[in-house]
């Protein structure tokens, strides 16, 4: 396709929200520069391993997306890269970002995996592997995930002996049989001029460690996991491949999942975080499927299933797979060390009784609240957390030509950032188009 | 083995008890959702079984059972820890509404007998 020639665009975040968006931009015929933190695109959604409320699996949706940004000419991907500073000047933006070094050279590594399996810097030398959320650990050169796009091998120059002494090992560069390590790579400052930004920064989660939240022991007790753990439990390409075991290797008799852990919540985030109650009922199905044996019960504020099938799947949670749903907040977990388990108390609100129930593993459904960027920051449309967007366009912000898409506008589900990722391609071509055609167009 | 009864429900009584309270300055509890964790941290529910305490006396003031409400043992009971202010997700501060709804019998029942 002939690039390059109605505009140049710049997606900032590279998860679902700013795939789709970028993808439907090159469709179009515009220049886009997608820009990812992390050394992948994929974001949250490729650390999933099924979708509500089609238990649809995530990676089939998502893979060959990420596999169309690399196949399309116009789009220019730039991994490990953060926006640090956006100016506007006229109609144009410019945006400063720093890349960080990857140490392999993109155009000749082949994503082989060799370094990854001669890496020294592993085990207690290595780092907890991001994608699988700390539950396991990583080399100091690795791929991300077997999905990665581009998927290429990076380092990490916190764990990676070479890099940290300045000699001495060195051993991926002498097996690459491609010759792709770099060791002299440098950080970069890179220049980019476009005429819109769309801004799909995603979402972060609450931390469990906070101290209002302290009471459910997560850090303390070794099977108290947040959801994300839990889903990288059920995925096969997870930690323990699959199983639904415990740290010690059992398999569990029964899992709690507590709901709104940070979200609804005067003193930490005071909004429902929206995806939580499906995600959760899901992650029971699935852990029913697992272990059809296994005890699952939800302890829920109210059961939120907003969305298309929602409430048919919650039905079918109750009703075929015999979830217990439980109306009730729990105030502590407490470890019963003689049998190892652990025990919540709760009230049952329907039946107005105090009861405790023993458990072997207890998954939190964390809050989440957008990942802000710090240049939304500076240009002033950021208030308490959020952005401030239009009334009459959900996803434009004040200042023209910056849209804001996804978890990062507010907390939202898989189908609702690909619509709203293909709702800013359409609204970036209208505004561009509107500075360049000498036709007036029509505007509402 | 229905427990359950039908009651009337009285708005104006409802606005009486809100009205006193907003004059103690305690009306945080309009923003209670009945979630029980408040019943799950108090130290008097579970012993002496007024289980759930304090979400029912917040309940009775919502639907303006004010005969429920000034009958309730469990009013004068409360010994103030303020453990279900400190958990309660929302603020809505049950140990103060507990203790301006002390106020609130002896002022309006317990002086005029």
């Amino acid at each position: 396709m002939e690039g390059a020639k109605l505009g140049e665009v710049a997606v900032v975040g590279g998860g679902i929200a700013g795939i789709q968006a970028a993808l439907d931009l090159a469709d179009t015929g515009f220049k886009v520069y997608l820009i990812e933190r992390s050394p992948s695109i994929g974001g949250r959604m490729a650390q999933l391993d099924k979708t509500f409320p089609t238990l649809d699996c995530a990676s089939c949706i998502l893979t060959p997306k990420m596999a169309e940004v690399l196949r399309k000419d116009n789009i220019e991907l730039l991994t490990l890269a953060e926006v640090v500073d956006v100016i506007k000047n006229g109609n144009k933006f410019k945006l400063t970002i720093k890349q960080r070094p990857r140490y392999v050279d993109t155009n000749k590594c082949t994503g082989c995996g060799t370094c990854v399996e001669k890496c020294t810097a592993r085990g207690k030398l290595g780092a907890p592997d991001e994608f699988n959320e700390g539950l396991g650990t990583r080399t100091a050169v690795y791929i991300p995930f077997p999905q990665a796009v581009p998927k290429k091998a990076v380092i990490d120059p916190n764990i990676c002996l070479r890099l940290r002494y300045k000699r001495g090992c060195g051993i991926c560069e002498k097996v690459c049989p491609a010759n792709a390590i770099n060791f002299n790579d440098t950080e970069k400052i890179l220049n980019l001029t476009v005429d819109a930004v769309i801004v799909a920064t995603g979402y972060k989660f609450i931390d469990p460690r906070l101290p209002e939240l302290s009471i459910y022991g997560y850090g303390k007790y070794p099977e108290v996991y947040t959801n994300i753990e839990f889903e990288r439990i059920l995925d096969a390409r997870g930690p323990t491949g699959g199983a639904l075991i415990k740290k010690d290797g059992s398999h569990p008799e029964r899992i709690v999942f507590i709901q709104c852990v940070g979200s609804r919540h005067y003193k930490i985030n005071p909004y429902c975080s929206a995806y939580c109650c499906m995600a959760s009922i899901k992650q029971a199905i699935l852990a029913k499927e697992h272990e059809p044996r296994v005890d699952v019960t939800i302890l829920y504020m109210d059961i939120r299933a907003y969305g298309k099938g929602f409430q048919d799947f919650y039905n079918r949670a109750k009703n075929e797979y015999g979830i217990r749903f439980i109306k009730g907040r729990t105030t502590g977990i407490i470890e019963d060390l003689s049998k190892k388990k652990l025990i919540v108390k709760y009230e049952d609100v329907l039946r107005g009784t105090i009861e405790t129930m023993e458990t072997d593993m207890v998954v939190l459904a964390l809050g989440i609240v957008p990942n802000i960027p710090s240049f939304l920051n500076k240009l002033g449309i950021v208030r308490n957390g959020r952005v401030i967007i239009r009334s009459e366009d959900p996803i434009s912000t004040y200042v023209d030509g910056i849209f804001v898409i996804g978890a990062a506008l507010n907390p939202t589900d898989i189908p609702d950032a690909v619509l709203q990722g293909s709702a800013a391609a359409a609204r970036v071509t209208e505004y561009v188009l509107r500075r360049k055609t000498p036709f007036k167009v029509m505007r509402s | 083995m229905s427990k359950y009864e039908y009651v009337e429900i009285r708005p104006e009584v409802y606005i009486k008890i809100r009205d006193f309270m907003k004059k103690l300055g305690a009306d945080d509890f309009i923003k209670c959702f009945n979630c029980g964790t408040c019943t799950v941290v108090c130290p008097i529910a579970e012993v002496l079984g007024i289980v759930p305490f304090s979400r029912k006396i917040i309940r009775y003031i919502m639907l303006g059972l004010e005969e429920d409400l000034v009958n309730s043992k469990e009013i004068l009971l409360c010994l103030h820890c303020g453990e279900c202010s400190e958990y309660c997700p929302k603020g809505a501060n049950p140990a103060e509404t507990m203790h301006a709804l002390k106020t609130y019998i002896i002022q309006n029942y317990l002086l005029k007998r």
